[in-house]
């Protein structure tokens, strides 16, 4: 068996031991062991493992990842997300989807405090699909509106996977964090109006709020989302300041967001502690054995000669580079559907990036190109964290099956996102280059 | 024959080290006549930078680039560099010297082998000054200064000159001097342009910090020591001549990165006064402490230790 | 033979329920740390010596100690959608086949990063900055968590194997059992 084949061999054995329900971490990570066994001997595979699991761990940048998920933990201890529900139901309620549409709003607003998709997920169907239901919404556009307004966290800053971007292709992350700004903002109204649609054509599944509110009431409920106000105040102020760093800022949310929460719950009792910590070390955990073990398989991939074999035909194409574009976009779709987002950057993009910014495209561009590609790899099934963690948050509410089979309409939001981020490029482009 | 190659660089960083590298690659392959390649997997595809020793070690890889300064206590002797800086040398001094103790001292080349590790080549950084976002012109200037820090010799270094060291990894270092958080860090002229350090701060200072320690190209010695005996020849003479292709080639590429600074006016050069700088350095307790520490045990490995404490001395 | 077990099982539940909550408080103190130290070091110039070295060497600790708490409450994903149609019998064989996939793997694992935590202990190894610390007992918790999950595979393992799988996978088996698993 050559190479290459190996190469393929693993990648389809992957595919089966996740379709037959091996831990996804597991079958990432073993698949990629033995394949590198195979073409560079026990030994070789051995001290892979030996090495790669302190190696990525140990590091400064990824601290950020559980100091997000604190935050978003205290956050929602906080009230934050409950009083931002609240006013969004105000000023929406009566719109066909407005429930979920508020709650994209108020997502997309958590998501300039929060930095991980996952908190901003568990916070929302905590918060929102309970209502939700009760006024009589569709368990699948519930959820999967959820699902995808969770992921607007990472498009908007701050974000953990645009660290995790920069980390791997050396980008500056100020940058890119600015150049979400715009396409946060802009995918967020995309998810409105596609709410929107889909309610207007299909009334029974979100039928519209019974209660009227006056503008005094509506005016009033904005003061509610001054704690936001203040969080996001902070973590901007500081970093413009110069007060901290990027990754010292996840630290920083989740103090502030900490402080709220014990003045919310009067003291350190009822905010429980002791199993926010614990739940927190728990994701940050399964996030990081996904992220390892992708890394191990991407290992692998790399010594088997496929990446490469990926990235010189991509980079010998003689086509058009938006063909290229076309052809990365599907790439990323389908290893989208199979991985978790930081394991599918892990896996890509030390080949595909180098690619692309030779064929001319600014590297920035392409991050926030990758990121809505990413938050599409985030609800698409058979491995769509966000889908994992808002039927984890939902418990018996639902099944797993009910969220995926609302992501449809979601799916082509993505898509008319991507579309429009090629067409307009300035839209990530032009506030990190305002700034310089 | 094909060889893997790990390295941390990415391609497409296209600086000295990555188009060094690519050479190598290259010159294996023409003198062979094709006959042998040399397959090079970029950017910590396969190792990251601090598993690389472990990975040729092992056979994942079957050479690549180890930056010593990442092992202090693995590799102490061949780190001998790292504990005395600032130093006198230029690079290409450093990659002399460091051959010449490979060729006298058995200790350096058998710590290596330690780990199955061969030296093939060397790889000695560009001479370091400071980038700073504030004029420094004097040992004064620097009171008070917060410098990015890291490694072991460094943090002396810098409270020796009265700044504030401050961890920060590479690349946070763009937004902490961006932000202010960092008055200054050290940094040659082509890393700067490099990690983009040259967009938010505005002044060059010429310190003679000296060439900083960099890396070694090693093989796998079981790999090597079964490899046909053209392509042994062929990997030791263009090692042996790397060190000059990689030194020509920073040189060409800091002399670009410096016009661009002067005709652009985005960086200003500053001199810096080095008698009181060397009076700071040769003077001060906290450095000598780390070259005192390197000095001890590398003496308990039976290394005699004078004739290379003195080259690396001001 | 099953109510040792079940004991048996409770107690490595508490433990690495333990285990986890000591890595939340390390969490937690690491938030305050890098806050201090970036606010000191803005407010009077005096950066807290060794943030970004500890941080570092704590971070795997935190993340990987707690590895089989996260087994233990089911946090690791698997993808079920499949699976879920198949015959009971079948679906618990392949649930087999996954935790012995799973305590193989990280038996590797715990294996190979021992040996690489003890050469750094034989050669001292330490953290390299403006403080100084041993870097191995960093490098030894990586072992010590893969080992952990490990035997949290093998007990989820024989627990399926004494009492079968429940149909739904995040949920233990019976009643009684389930009070006792949740500890
Ligand atoms: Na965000
Ligand atoms: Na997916």
């Amino acid at each position: 068996m050559d190479e290459i084949t190996v190469g393929v061999v693993g990648i389809a054995s992957l595919f089966v031991a996740i379709l037959a329900g091996v831990n996804v971490a597991v079958a990432l990570g073993l698949v990629g062991i033995l394949g590198l066994g195979a073409l560079a001997g026990f030994m070789g595979a051995s001290s892979t493992l030996s090495t790669v699991f302190f190696a990525t761990t140990a590091s400064f940048h990824f601290s950020v990842i559980p100091m997000f998920l604190l935050m978003g933990y205290f956050a929602m201890k906080a009230g934050l997300g409950e009083d931002l529900f609240e006013a969004a139901v105000k000023w929406f309620g009566r719109l066909p989807g407005g429930l979920a549409i508020a709650t994209t709003g108020a997502s997309a607003a958590f998501g300039a405090a929060a930095g991980s998709s996952v908190g901003t997920a568990v916070l929302f169907t905590k918060l929102a699909l309970p209502s939700m239901l009760k006024r009589g919404y569709d368990k699948s556009l519930a959820s999967a509106s959820i699902a995808i307004s969770g992921t607007l966290s990472v498009l908007i800053p701050p974000s953990t996977l645009m660290v995790v971007y920069c980390i791997l292709t050396d980008a500056s992350i100020g940058r890119l964090l600015l150049a979400g700004i715009i396409p946060g903002l802009v995918f967020t109204l995309i998810i409105m109006v596609v709410t929107l649609v889909y309610a207007l054509r299909n009334p029974e599944k979100a039928p519209r709020a019974p209660e009227r509110f006056t503008w005094t009431e509506r005016f009033w409920s904005i003061r509610l989302i001054g704690p936001l106000v203040v969080v996001i105040g902070t973590i901007v102020g500081g970093l413009f300041f110069g007060v901290f760093t990027p990754t010292e800022g996840g630290a920083i949310g989740a103090v502030v967001t900490f402080v709220m929460a014990v003045y919310r719950q009067r003291g350190l009792k009822g905010l429980d502690l002791g199993h926010i910590l614990r739940e927190t070390v728990q994701t940050t955990c399964m996030i990081f054995a996904i992220i390892i073990s992708a890394l191990i398989f991407s290992r692998f991939l790399a010594f088997s000669g496929l990446s490469d074999l990926i990235g010189s035909t991509l980079t010998g194409l003689d086509v058009n580079r938006w063909v290229v574009v076309l052809i990365v976009t599907v790439i990323f779709t389908v290893l989208g559907m199979i991985m978790d987002a930081p394991a599918m950057l892990a896996v890509t993009l030390p080949v595909i990036e180098p690619v692309m910014r030779k064929l001319g495209f600014d590297t920035i561009w392409f991050g926030v190109y990758v990121v809505v590609l990413a938050e599409l790899g985030l609800i698409t099934p058979p491995v769509g964290l966000n889908c994992f963690v808002v039927k984890g948050a939902a418990g018996s509410l639902l099944r797993l099956e009910d969220v995926f089979r609302g992501i449809t309409p979601y799916v082509f939001a993505s898509y008319v996102m991507l579309l429009l981020l090629c067409l307009f490029p300035g839209m990530a482009l032009f506030l990190p280059n305002a700034m310089r | 024959e094909t060889l893997n190659w790990v390295t941390y660089k990415p391609q497409g960083a296209g600086d000295p080290q990555a188009v060094t590298t690519q050479w190598f690659a290259n010159e294996v392959e023409r003198r062979s006549g094709g006959k042998h390649k040399i397959r090079i997997h970029w950017g910590g595809s396969v190792a990251g930078i601090n598993e690389i020793p472990t990975a040729i070690e092992n056979g994942v890889g079957d050479l690549g680039d180890v930056v010593t300064p990442y092992f202090p206590d693995q590799l102490l002797i061949n780190n001998a560099i790292s504990y005395f800086w600032p130093q006198p040398n230029s690079s290409i001094e450093l990659g002399l010297l460091m051959n010449v103790w490979h060729q006298t001292y058995p200790q350096f080349p058998e710590e290596l082998a330690k780990y199955k590790l061969k030296l093939i080549g060397l790889r000695p950084l560009e001479a370091y000054g400071m980038i700073c976002n504030k004029p420094v012109r004097s040992v004064e200037d620097f009171k008070g200064l917060r410098v990015r820090s890291y490694g072991f010799a460094l943090p002396a270094l810098i409270k020796a000159l009265g700044g504030v060291p401050v961890s920060m990894g590479t690349p946070e270092t763009y937004e902490g001097l961006e932000r202010k958080i960092l008055d200054c860090s050290p940094v040659g002229p082509t890393l700067a342009a490099g990690w983009k350090y040259d967009e938010v701060a505005k002044y060059y200072v010429e310190l003679p910090l000296g060439a900083s320690w960099g890396h070694l190209i090693a093989i796998n010695i079981d790999k090597f020591n079964k490899l046909p005996k053209d392509l042994q020849a062929d990997l030791e003479s263009i090692g042996r001549e790397y060190l000059v292709q990689y030194t020509t080639e920073m040189m060409k590429a800091e002399n670009v990165v410096r016009k661009r600074w002067k005709d652009t006016g985005k960086v200003e050069v500053l001199p810096f006064p080095a008698g009181d700088f060397a009076k700071v350095v040769s003077n001060d307790p906290g450095i000598k402490a780390v070259q005192d520490e390197w000095i001890k045990r590398a003496k308990a490995t039976g290394l005699s230790t004078d004739e290379i404490v003195k080259a690396l001395n001001f | 033979m099953r109510t040792g077990f079940v004991a048996l099982y409770t107690w490595y539940g508490r433990l690495m329920t333990a285990v986890a909550a000591a890595a939340g408080v390390a969490l937690f103190l690491l938030m305050w740390l890098v806050n201090t130290n970036a606010l000191s070091r803005k407010l009077f110039n005096l950066p807290i010596t060794g943030t970004l070295e500890i941080t570092e060497a704590a971070m795997p600790i935190i993340i990987l100690l707690p590895m089989a708490y996260t087994q233990l409450r089911k946090g690791h994903i698997r993808v079920t959608m499949l699976t879920d149609n198949l015959p009971k019998a079948l679906r618990t064989g392949l649930l087999l086949v996954t935790l012995a996939l799973g305590c193989l793997f990280m038996a590797w694992v715990a294996w190979a990063t021992f040996g690489y935590a003890a050469r750094a202990y034989r050669m001292g190894e330490s953290a390299w900055g403006v403080v100084r610390f041993p870097i191995w007992p960093s490098k030894f918790a990586v072992s010590l968590g893969a080992g952990l999950l490990c035997v949290q595979f093998l007990l989820d393992f024989v627990r399926v194997c004494l009492f079968g799988a429940h149909d739904d996978e995040d949920v233990h088996v019976t009643p009684e059992e389930e009070v006792a698993f949740h500890g």
